[in-house]
């Protein structure tokens, strides 16, 4: 992972909008197949079953035996569903009710209040309308075994946008919706399986595009993408000849948790079933690591293995099962009696042969305790690490890992602790990533990784000297008005170029104004801000601009202390990116003049001209007169006035012995008296903060290169910003990354208006502000987009 | 064809006025509106107009020449000798729009510290941001006159800036579609949207520059047609200049701006290619024709607009070692520029008594359209000024 990227990122929380959905009267077939009744398969349907714990007559359901449920079950568990619910009437419907445990249930709580089970509930008993499922499912394919390889097989070649990921173009027609930074959504799996399937013939290797396209053997305007001696195409060749990981009815959660790792400590040693040569090779099973655990792909290999439709060793219900016999002693077997009967082992396998279910085992969820986000201290004490708020949704002990990402050059860093509460300590300054992933001791029972951000405020002893003494006093007053958050707003926006995110308010607000402040200047994204600055103040934008690699390893130099931002900007004076956008090569006298007046803001003497080439720049940047202007610029960008001369010389005068001093310069003007009383005098967003905020806002996370470079030139090209922001945002809103809500799923909409106004002007509404939005909504055309666009072209977003 | 006078020639019988004077009380009323080009980039009055005879003071338009829109217009108002310092392009265009001689260490990284004479005609007439426009032909250094930092006027007074490179130039339209539509907003939503925004109560910025609701909606609608029909297809040295146009020309048709100004760069090509910088000339002369064209086929336009066109500098005379035409500050076929006027209350044919200088057309504009450039430090040139 690279670590400028990690730098980069800050924790936030993007808003949760749920996914656009149409609404009709009545409880929806379609929908109900696709988003409920997988999770009465997965949770309900052990108990609620014919062989479950609760009497067959309440709730009886349909199983599948892990194969997809046919139209005929689908259409009774509908049935019986429906009879439980009050349509439109989530909270009067038994069958969220029961199973959130707000009403008496044997079987306790099983889906979690928040949770997309829940969510999902209550979508179809609100009407939601989904679609019919198309293709595959119970066909030659294997809609499992499609899901759990070749998915992610064809996103990373095929579903790129140039190609079958794009919506035009030669791919087009066999499109392939990409994945959601490698997630699927059900819907997104059905569509590619679907497209798929139909480019494959079932066992027909020299028939199915699919297989003929990507390796050349069909002309194929992407050329070669997949080597015929790749593993990836073998998994496609499988999938072809009907690979299935559906188990033909044996239950693959039961096989996970219980049988594999019978059959992988038992049967998988190397000299049996788990070598690669040999009599045992034919059923090759894969053995655990050293610590007992399976990769998802042994799983599925060692599944597949034993439930292989062209041999399978284990059959329903079957006592001749293989898998029963050959360890047992019961077929003729070189490794002898493996299982004796007696055992518990055998009899779970065999509980297994005989339909034994389980409920899949998911994957405990971390998140930080407390009030969460980045996390900020002052160096000298260990940073507690919080991660209680962490969860199991089978409520299974946790255990925890922490690996620290990033961490400042030469730091002295670790992270003690296994628990949920663990500790940093380090001994420098600077930003930190840690990242956390907690495990329930079970098969596919590890988390995502979770990333906490720590920022370590404050200096080193060598670090504080380089500085040299305060030259500007802090203020000793409260902001004008008291309005902390108009303070927070500014600092925020000053000094990172963006506003804070709701999490980052809420902790912001409460924290002193210093170590509010230090933690802002002690980020890389200061850092990238001030060379934002830098570029607009010198011209190199657009053509002129440097690459995102470029920048992003300056930002990383500079947060790093490899070098100085002086340094820096003697860099960007003598780049060719400058020398061209002011036509140096052409006339090198109009060029050193530009220059000159940049630098020092006059015109070069005749003898300060005959030192031409970098010599020159290195020459003025050495002169008190660049200082001054330096400290003038820095002073005017921050309070919006200018300083006194005196002030600019004696800041100056700093900066020219203590050259590493234009940070913390900057830091004491945010916290002067000159800059609260600035905050009475708002002042437009720049258009590199509004390229930030406008795609921050919107889409919960930051602008990639792309996307800031056009908004900012764009947003720059207009006096009325309001105008552009309105275009560009309506644009941002149309994608999916957006999650926008429909009128008819916003719920309380008093309280969404509230959400929408702090998310986007980082300030509550009034009372009469709330009521006028509300009230605009019972027209038609005032949708929640609506709202969104109103706010983010109004004055007040474009003023900080 | 002959013209009638030689507009080398100081014409006898006018006598300038001090600076500040109002125009005669005839010229008053007349104007309702004024188009001003500043070609910049340094063009040379030969580069522009035919063939001088200096003999018979007649001009040869019989062989080719780039500017015959621009000459038709001379021919039809008048050209006066243009005094233009060459203190670089940034400083010379910040003269002309304040009436403040900037040094030529005034280069493309700051505003002007005095106002522009759209910040007089704004604040002084009480005009809306809709009614004062200012299109760009180059990058952000144009864009920064678009209001100066003067402390009784600033940017809420500023004018309506456009820069088509910024917002055609391709790369908006194709990173935001792989988002969604960059579409304007229907009739219906856009007045929904302006009584919702109507409905925040913040604190209103007084500082900063704002349009009102329907200007904003228009223009809404303009920069997104414009994105999505067509991109820039325009390519070439004058690309950027061109645009810059044909964008003034719809904002006139479309706001019917009491000022629109229209700032043009690409002739500074001149430093390379000499052929580069004549195609520059040629082209912007094109656009400017189909902007005389709108302004002469509209009834509401003809009689009331005036338009004046100048550059910011001229150009040597001579070629450059790379084979183009600089623009140094010693050569006196730079200092020595040109200006045209036509159109309403412009005397045709009429002579001040001295050369206009780049510090008089910020009050004469000011001035015809009944503003004081109260900052300025030029004249109000009321020789070019018709009786009535």
């Amino acid at each position: 992972m690279k670590r400028w990227l990690l730098a980069l990122l800050l924790m936030g929380i993007a808003p949760v909008w749920s996914q656009e959905r149409k609404f009709g009267d009545k409880p929806d077939l379609n929908f109900f197949a696709e988003f409920v009744q997988p999770t009465f398969r997965d949770v309900c349907s052990t108990c609620h079953s014919q062989n479950g714990n609760a009497a067959f007559g309440r709730f009886p359901m349909q199983q599948s035996f892990g194969s997809p449920y046919t139209d005929e079950q689908t259409q009774k568990n509908f049935e019986e569903a429906v009879r439980r619910i009050r349509p439109k009437d989530p909270n009067g419907s038994l069958l969220l009710n029961k199973p959130l445990a707000k009403v008496t249930h044997g079987g306790g709580q099983q889906v979690r209040e928040g949770g997309k089970d829940q969510k999902n509930f209550i979508d179809w008993i609100n009407g939601a309308i989904g679609t019919k499922a198309s293709g595959g499912a119970g066909g030659p394919f294997d809609l499992a075994f499609f899901e759990s390889r070749v998915a992610a097989i064809l996103d990373k070649k095929c579903a790129i946008k140039a190609c079958h990921g794009g919506t035009t173009g030669a791919g087009a027609a066999f499109h392939l919706e990409p994945s959601a930074n490698g997630r699927f959504a059900p819907e997104v799996i059905k569509a590619n399986f679907t497209e798929v399937t139909k480019r494959a013939k079932p066992k027909d290797l020299n028939a199915s595009l699919v297989l003929l396209k990507p390796t050349g053997d069909r002309t194929h305007e992407g050329g070669t993408v997949l080597q015929k001696a790749s593993q990836d195409f073998g998994i496609l060749v499988e999938f072809v000849n009907g690979a299935s990981l559906s188990g033909g009815g044996l239950d693959r959660a039961f096989f996970d948790q219980f049988v594999n790792p019978i059959l992988g400590r038992t049967c998988g040693v190397s000299a049996c079933h788990g070598g690669s040569d040999g009599i045992g090779a034919r059923f090759h099973l894969h053995a655990p690591n050293e610590v007992g655990k399976f990769s998802q792909k042994q799983l599925d290999d060692n599944f597949m293995a034993v439930t292989n439709p062209a041999l399978p060793r284990a059959k329903p219900s079957d006592p001749q099962s293989l898998v029963l016999l050959k360890p047992t002693g019961g077929a003729p077997h070189v490794g002898g009696i493996k299982l004796p009967k007696t055992s518990k082992e055998y009899q779970t396998v065999l509980a297994w042969v005989n339909g034994a279910r389980a409920r899949p085992n998911r994957p405990p969820i971390v998140a930080q305790g407390g009030v969460g986000g980045v996390l900020e201290q002052r160096l000298g004490a260990p940073v507690p690490l919080d991660l209680s708020g962490s969860s199991d949704t089978e409520n299974d002990t946790l255990s925890f890992e922490y690996k620290l990402m990033m961490a400042p050059r030469g730091a002295r860093a670790e992270v003690r602790g296994t628990g949920a509460r663990a500790a940093l300590t380090t001994d420098r300054p600077g930003a930190y990533v840690i990242s956390v992933t907690a495990s329930d001791g079970k098969p596919g029972g590890e988390s995502d990784p979770y990333k906490v951000t720590v920022i370590v405020t404050g200096a080193t002893t060598e670090e504080a000297a380089a500085v040299g003494p305060r030259t500007i006093p802090a203020a000793t007053t409260e902001v004008p008005g008291g309005r902390r958050e108009l303070f927070v707003r500014r600092a925020y926006f000053e000094v990172l170029g963006r506003g804070p995110t709701i999490e980052e308010f809420a902790l912001a607000v409460g924290q002193p104004r210093d170590q509010l402040v230090a933690g802002l200047f002690n980020r890389p994204e200061y850092y990238r801000h001030w060379l934002e600055e830098q570029f607009q103040l010198l011209g190199l934008t657009g053509s002129h601009r440097f690459s995102a690699d470029l920048v992003q390893g300056a930002t990383l130099g500079l947060f790093n202390r490899d070098y100085g931002q002086l340094p820096t900007l003697y860099t960007l004076f003598t780049s060719k990116q400058y020398v061209d956008r002011n036509f140096g090569a052409v006339n090198p006298r109009d060029f050193f003049m530009t220059l000159f007046q940049q630098l020092v803001g006059r015109d070069p003497t005749d003898t300060e001209l005959r030192n031409v080439g970098p010599q020159l720049v290195q020459h003025v940047m050495a002169t008190p007169e660049f200082y001054v202007r330096y400290a003038h610029r820095s002073y005017r960008r921050l309070v919006g006035a200018d300083a006194s001369n005196e002030l600019a010389v004696k800041l100056a005068e700093r900066l020219s012995r203590f050259p590493a001093a234009a940070q913390a310069i900057e830091q004491e003007i945010v916290l002067s008296a000159d800059y609260l009383n600035s905050l009475t005098r708002p002042k437009p967003k720049t258009s590199v903060m509004l390229a930030e905020s406008l795609v921050r806002d919107l889409l919960g996370r930051a602008p990639n290169e792309s996307e800031f470079d056009a908004a900012q030139t764009a947003l720059g090209a207009s006096q009325d910003q309001g105008a552009v922001a309105l275009l560009i945002g309506r644009a941002l809103l149309g994608s999916a990354d957006a999650n926008l809500p429909t009128k008819a799923n916003l719920g309380d909409r008093a309280k969404w208006v509230r959400d929408t106004f702090v998310r986007l002007l980082r300030r509550e509404p009034t009372a009469k502000e709330v009521g006028a939005f509300v009230e605009a909504m019972n027209e038609a055309v005032v949708t929640p987009r609506l709202i969104i666009e109103a706010l983010i072209s109004s004055p007040e977003y474009l003023i900080y | 064809m002959t013209v009638r006078r030689d507009f080398l020639r100081i014409a006898a019988g006018w006598m300038s006025m001090s600076s500040g004077s109002a125009v005669p009380q005839a010229a008053a009323g007349r104007v309702q509106r004024v188009v001003l080009v500043l070609f910049g980039g340094g063009v040379a009055f030969n580069d522009v107009f035919p063939r001088l005879n200096s003999t018979t003071k007649k001009f040869d338009t019989t062989r080719d020449f780039a500017g015959k829109n621009i000459f038709k217009l001379f021919c039809e108002g008048t050209g006066v000798r243009f005094d233009s310092p060459m203190i670089g392009h940034h400083a010379a265009l910040a003269t002309i729009l304040t009436g403040a001689m900037h040094p030529p260490e005034f280069r493309g990284s700051e505003r002007p510290r005095r106002p522009t004479l759209m910040e007089y005609l704004r604040k002084q007439r009480n005009l809306d941001a809709g009614q004062i426009w200012m299109c760009v032909g180059g990058d952000s250094a144009e864009a920064l006159l678009s209001h100066s930092t003067h402390a009784q006027y600033g940017a809420r007074f500023g004018a309506n800036l456009l820069n088509p490179r910024g917002l055609f130039g391709g790369q908006l339209a194709q990173t935001l579609e792989k988002h969604g539509k960059a579409d304007s907003p229907s009739a219906a939503e856009a007045t929904a949207l302006a009584k919702l925004r109507a409905a925040v109560d913040g604190t209103p910025a007084t500082n900063v520059f704002g349009n009102e609701s329907t200007t904003q909606q228009k223009l809404t609608k303009l920069i997104a047609d414009t994105m999505v029909g067509r991109r820039l297809p325009i390519t070439g040295p004058a690309a950027s200049d061109v645009w810059a146009l044909r964008l003034a020309t719809e904002v006139l048709k479309q706001f019917k701006p009491t000022l629109l100004a229209v700032v043009l760069t690409a002739a500074d090509v001149g430093h390379i290619s000499y052929r580069q910088y004549a195609s520059v000339i040629e082209a912007n002369d094109t656009e400017i024709g189909e902007l005389v064209k709108v302004i002469d086929g509209d009834a509401q336009f003809k009689d009331s607009t005036a338009i004046f066109i100048c550059p910011d500098f001229g150009r040597e005379s001579s070629p450059s070692a790379t084979g183009g035409k600089d623009h140094a500050a010693n050569d006196p076929n730079v200092a020595a520029s040109w200006l045209v006027a036509r159109g309403a209350a412009i005397a045709k044919g009429a002579q001040p008594a001295q050369a206009m200088r780049t510090i008089d057309v910020c009050p004469t504009i000011c001035a015809l359209l009944g503003a004081r450039a109260e900052h300025a430090e030029g004249r109000v040139v009321t020789e070019l000024v018709a009786a009535g």
